[in-house]
C-alpha cells in the first residue's frame, strides 16, 4: 500500500512539474498561433481590413529616445497614421541591439519562430543568399510586380537607381530591401563628404604656424607641435593618431594617389586598382618612415581600439588624425577644449595629384527581408510601399515641418534643433529616424548639405565646398560599388583574402615603420602575386563591371 | 665523526628569518597582483570621467564622481537584471543541488541493476554535446524560449556535480546505511534524513560552484532571452561593453556621431557596473567557509 502511495505521489509531482512547463509553452504557442491564424487573415474593424505583420528587429540604441515612449512623440502619430491608412498593424519584436546578431542568427538558422518581416542587416550577403536558396527568405521582385502600388519601383528606379546594383544577387533576384540615402547640394548636385587629415587649428594659431599645404609642411608642422609643446603640459607628447598605415584607408595614402584598400574602386574610370601597383606607393612608405623616425606618428596607436584613441584625445595629445571633415564629436571630448581643421589633400609627390577619400553621396545599406512564414505577402509589400514613399521619407529623416525642421528661402530644409538626445527627449521634437530608424523601419533619406554646413564652423564648411567637385577621389566603402559575387567568385575571393590581407597589412605596416626595406620590393610583389593579388583584382573588376551593367 | 658534525649549507633550517622574509615578499607580490585589479576598477568607477577616458588613474582616484553609480541606480533595467539574477541564482543553485543529490544517490545503492550502463549513459554527454542549434531547437520546441525557464532548466543537471556527490556518498560507511535500513528507513528517508545531513560539505561545494557559475553566466540569456526584462546582470554588463566596442570605421558620419556619444558615456559606466555585479559575490563567498564542516559524522557510528 505504502509503496503504491509513494509511487503515485512521485508520479503526480513529476506530472505537475512537466505540466507547468508545458503549460507555459502551450500558452506561448497559443499566442503565436493565435496571431498567425487571425492576424494574417484579418481582424475586421469597421470597414477597413487590418492586417497584423510580425516584425523582428534590433531595438534602438538611443538611451533617451525610446520606442516604448513612442505615443508621446508627434512623429510617431504621423507614422502611425500612414500605417493605419494602409490597414497595417505591426507586432514588433525588438531585441536589444547588442544581442540581436546572436538572436537573429539562431532564429534564422533554425528556421523556427520566424516573423513576417525581419531586419537581416547583421547577416552577411552570403548567409542571406544561402537562406534565400533554402527558401527561408522570399524573392521580392515577383511580389513587387504583383502587389506593389508603384512606390517601391519609383524609389528604386528613379530616385536611387544605384540601389538595385548592389542588392541584386548573381541570380538576378532581389532578396532584401535596403536603407536608401542620398545627400545633395542645392537640390540636385551630389554632395559627398570627405575623410581627411584633421589638424589642431587652435595649436596652429597659438604657435603662429601656417596651415600646411604640402606633405612636407605637414610633417614639419607636427614636429613643431612637439618641439614647442603645443598642449602646454611640459612633455613632447603631441602625436599623429594614424591607426591603419598598413591598410591604405587613411587619407595620407590618398595624398600619394593610392586607392583606399588592398583593392579599390576608381569610380570615374570604372577600374579596380591596387596601391601595390600604383606609382606613389614607395614614396608613401618613405614618407610614413619619416613620420615614424621623427617621432610624430604614435606607433602605439597602430591598430588601436576606439578606447585607446579616446584616451589620447581626452588627454589633449592628438595633433592630427584621420576623420570626417565635418565631424563635430571629437572636440567636446578634449580636456581643455580644442578645434580641428580639415585639410584638403596635400601634394606629396611631383607629378601625382593627391586624391581625396570620399564617403559617397549615396549609401545603400542594411537589409530587410520577407520570410517564408509570411502569410500575407501583399500586406508586407504594402508596408514597404509605405516606407518607400516621400511622406514617410520626410517624417523619418526630417520629422515634422515647423517642429523639427524648416524650409529656407532657397528651398533647402534645415533642422530646427540640433541639441543632444537628452534634451530632444524632453521636448519630444525628434525625427522618425531617432525614434525608429534601423529597427524594423528602414531609413529613406533625402539629405542635403545645407543643414550640415549651417551647423558647422565656417572653416569646416569651406573645406566641404572644396571637396564637392574635387577629383581624383577614392571612396571609403568600396563594396558599395561592387555587385554581389556568385558562389564561385565568393569562394575564390575568400580563399585569397584570408592570406593576402594578412600578408599585405603586415608588410605595409612593417614598411611604414621601417622594419622592412624597400630594396626587396620585387620579392614582396612576387609574394603578393603568388598569394593571388592579380586574381583578386580580376574578380573585383568583374564585380564592378556587373555593378555598372545592372540597370 | 667529522662528517656528522659538518652542517649541510643547503639545508633549509626551520625558523630562518631570511626565508621567512623572502616568502613574505613573494606572498605580498601575489596579493598585490591579485588585488590591484579590483582596486583599480573601484577607483576608476569613482574618478572624474575625463580622467577615466584618458586612463590617467593608477594609484588613487582622480576627482570624485558618483554619476555613473547614479545612472546605474536610476536605470530600471539594471534593477530588473539584478532581481532576475537573484531568481536565477537561488532557483538554479537549489535545483542543481537537488538534481545532483537525486542523481548520485541511486548510483551508490547496492544492487542497482544495469549500473554500468547508467553510468556510461550519464558520462557520454559530459564529453559530447549537440551544439548550439540543436540546443536552440530543443529549448524552442519545449516552449522555454524567451522564458525564465530557458536559463534555469537546461543547466540544472550537471553531470560533474552528480559524480562529485556520488564520490562523496560512496565514502559514507555502509554500516551507517545498514543500521538505518534495519531501523526501517526507506530510500527516501535514508537520503533525506541520514545521508544529506552528513553531506553538508559537498552540498556547500556544489552550491557555491553553482551560485558563482550562474551569477557569472550570460550566454544562455544571449541566445534564449530576446526579452530584455528577463536578462541577468552579466547580460546587462555584456551589452554595455559591446555598445562601447563598436567599430567606428564601418559607420557613416551620421552613425559615428551616435556611436561616439554612446561610447564616451559607457567608458566609466563599465567599471561601475563591474563593481555592482561583483561585490555581492565577494561578500557572500567567505560566509560559505564555515559550512565546510569536516567530521560531522564523527560520533554517529561507533566502530
Amino acid at each position: 500500500m505504502k509503496l503504491w502511495k509513494r509511487t503515485f505521489l512521485s508520479g503526480l509531482t513529476a506530472v505537475l512539474l512537466v505540466g507547468s512547463v508545458a503549460a507555459c509553452s502551450s500558452k506561448t504557442d497559443n499566442d503565436a498561433s493565435g496571431t498567425k491564424q487571425e492576424g494574417n487573415g484579418s481582424t475586421t474593424s469597421s470597414e477597413q481590413k487590418v492586417t497584423k505583420l510580425k516584425m523582428l528587429g534590433p531595438a534602438g540604441i538611443n538611451k533617451y529616445i525610446k520606442y516604448d515612449d513612442r505615443e508621446n512623440y508627434p512623429v510617431w502619430s504621423e507614422i502611425d497614421k500612414l500605417l493605419k491608412k494602409e490597414g497595417l498593424e505591426l507586432d514588433n519584436e525588438f531585441v536589444p541591439a547588442e544581442q540581436y546578431e546572436v538572436v537573429l542568427k539562431t532564429r534564422m538558422e533554425s528556421g523556427s519562430n520566424l516573423p513576417d518581416i525581419v531586419n537581416v542587416s547583421k547577416l552577411d550577403n552570403t548567409t542571406v543568399l544561402n537562406l534565400a536558396k533554402q527558401g527561408v527568405l522570399l524573392d521580392l521582385n515577383p511580389l513587387i510586380e504583383k502587389y506593389s502600388n508603384g512606390n517601391i519601383k519609383k524609389m528604386y528606379d528613379v530616385e536611387f537607381p544605384y540601389a538595385k546594383k548592389s542588392t541584386t544577387s548573381p541570380d538576378g533576384k532581389m532578396y532584401w530591401f535596403s536603407n536608401l540615402h542620398k545627400k545633395t547640394y542645392q537640390g540636385k548636385d551630389p554632395a559627398p563628404v570627405s575623410l581627411t587629415m584633421l589638424i589642431r587649428k587652435d595649436w596652429l594659431e597659438k604657435l603662429n604656424l601656417p596651415v600646411p599645404t604640402t606633405a612636407d609642411e605637414y610633417l614639419e608642422t607636427l614636429k613643431k607641435f612637439r618641439a614647442l609643446d603645443a598642449n602646454g603640459n611640459g612633455k613632447q607628447d603631441e602625436v599623429l593618431a594614424y591607426n591603419y598605415p598598413g591598410q591604405f584607408t587613411g587619407a595620407i595614402a590618398q595624398w600619394f594617389g593610392l586607392g583606399s584598400g588592398i583593392t579599390a574602386v576608381d569610380v570615374e574610370n570604372k577600374k579596380i586598382v591596387s596601391p601595390w601597383y600604383q606609382e606613389g606607393i614607395k614614396d608613401y612608405f618613405r614618407y610614413m618612415q619619416r613620420l615614424v623616425k621623427e617621432g610624430v606618428l604614435d606607433t602605439s596607436l597602430i591598430e588601436a581600439t576606439g578606447e585607446q584613441n579616446q584616451q589620447k584625445m581626452t588627454d589633449n595629445q592628438v595633433a592630427s588624425l584621420h576623420d570626417y571633415n565635418l565631424e563635430n564629436y571629437q572636440e567636446p571630448t578634449i580636456k581643455g577644449g580644442g578645434e580641428f581643421l580639415p585639410l584638403m589633400p596635400l601634394k606629396a609627390v611631383e607629378g601625382i595629384t593627391p586624391a581625396v577619400q570620399q564617403e559617397p553621396h549615396f549609401l545603400i545599406f542594411n537589409k530587410y527581408a520577407i520570410t517564408k512564414d509570411c502569410k500575407d505577402p501583399a500586406a508586407a509589400i504594402k508596408f514597404f510601399d509605405m516606407v518607400y514613399s516621400e511622406k514617410y521619407a520626410d517624417l523619418m529623416f526630417w520629422g515634422i515641418e515647423g517642429q523639427t525642421y524648416k524650409v529656407e528661402s532657397n528651398g533647402a530644409k534645415v533642422y530646427l534643433n540640433n541639441g543632444p538626445a537628452e534634451e530632444l527627449a524632453k521636448t519630444k521634437q525628434v525625427t522618425g529616424n531617432m525614434l525608429l530608424g534601423d529597427t524594423v523601419f528602414p531609413r529613406v533619406q533625402f539629405s542635403n548639405l545645407e543643414f550640415e554646413l549651417a551647423s558647422a564652423p565656417k572653416y569646416k564648411a569651406d573645406n566641404e565646398l572644396q571637396v564637392l567637385n574635387y577629383k581624383p577621389y577614392y571612396v571609403n566603402m568600396n563594396n558599395n560599388f561592387l555587385a554581389i559575387p556568385d558562389d564561385k567568385q565568393l569562394e575564390t575571393k575568400t580563399k585569397i583574402l584570408t592570406n593576402l590581407n594578412t600578408y599585405s597589412t603586415e608588410l605595409a605596416t612593417k614598411l611604414a615603420l621601417g622594419q622592412k626595406s624597400l630594396d626587396d620590393w620585387d620579392q614582396y610583389i612576387a609574394e603578393l602575386k603568388k598569394l593571388g593579388l592579380d586574381q583578386l583584382i580580376e574578380i573585383d573588376q568583374q564585380l564592378l563591371d556587373r555593378y555598372n551593367s545592372i540597370q | 665523526m667529522i662528517t656528522s658534525l659538518k652542517r649541510n649549507p643547503n639545508a633549509i633550517r626551520q625558523g630562518s628569518v631570511v626565508v621567512d622574509v623572502v616568502l613574505l615578499v613573494i606572498a605580498l607580490i601575489i596579493c598585490f597582483i591579485t588585488l590591484y585589479p579590483f582596486y583599480f576598477v573601484i577607483i576608476m568607477s569613482i574618478s572624474n570621467p575625463q580622467e577615466v577616458a584618458a586612463m590617467n588613474v593608477f594609484w588613487f582616484p582622480k576627482g570624485f564622481f558618483l554619476g555613473s553609480y547614479e545612472l546605474i541606480v536610476r536605470d530600471t533595467k539594471m534593477w530588473w537584471a539584478y532581481s532576475n539574477t537573484l531568481i536565477y541564482v537561488s532557483a538554479g543553485a537549489f535545483l542543481n543541488c537537488l538534481m545532483a543529490v537525486l542523481g548520485a544517490y541511486p548510483l551508490t545503492v547496492r544492487g542497482l541493476i544495469g549500473r554500468k550502463w547508467v553510468v556510461a549513459f550519464i558520462l557520454i554527454p559530459m564529453y559530447f554535446a549537440g551544439g548550439l542549434i540543436p540546443s536552440y531547437l530543443l529549448v524552442n520546441q519545449l516552449g522555454l524560449y524567451n522564458t525564465m525557464f530557458a536559463v534555469i532548466i537546461p543547466g540544472m543537471v550537471s553531470i560533474w556535480n552528480i559524480i562529485l556527490v556520488r564520490t562523496f556518498f560512496s565514502t559514507i560507511p555502509e554500516g551507517l546505511k545498514e543500521s538505518a535500513f534495519i531501523d526501517g528507513a526507506s530510500h527516501w528517508q535514508m537520503l533525506f534524513r541520514v545521508v544529506l545531513p552528513i553531506s553538508k560539505p559537498i552540498i556547500a561545494v556544489i552550491a557555491i560552484y553553482s551560485i558563482v557559475a550562474i551569477w557569472n553566466s550570460w550566454f544562455d540569456a544571449l541566445v534564449y532571452l530576446p526579452n530584455e526584462k528577463l536578462h541577468p546582470l552579466q547580460m546587462y554588463l555584456y551589452r554595455v561593453v559591446v555598445q562601447q566596442s563598436v567599430d567606428l570605421k564601418t559607420l557613416s558620419l551620421q552613425d559615428t556621431r551616435n556611436a561616439v556619444e554612446n561610447m564616451l558615456s559607457n567608458i566609466q559606466l563599465k567599471y561601475a557596473i563591474i563593481v555592482f555585479t561583483t561585490l555581492p559575490v565577494i561578500f557572500t563567498y567567505p560566509f560559505f567557509q564555515k559550512y565546510f564542516i569536516k567530521g560531522a559524522l564523527l560520533g554517529s557510528l561507533k566502530e
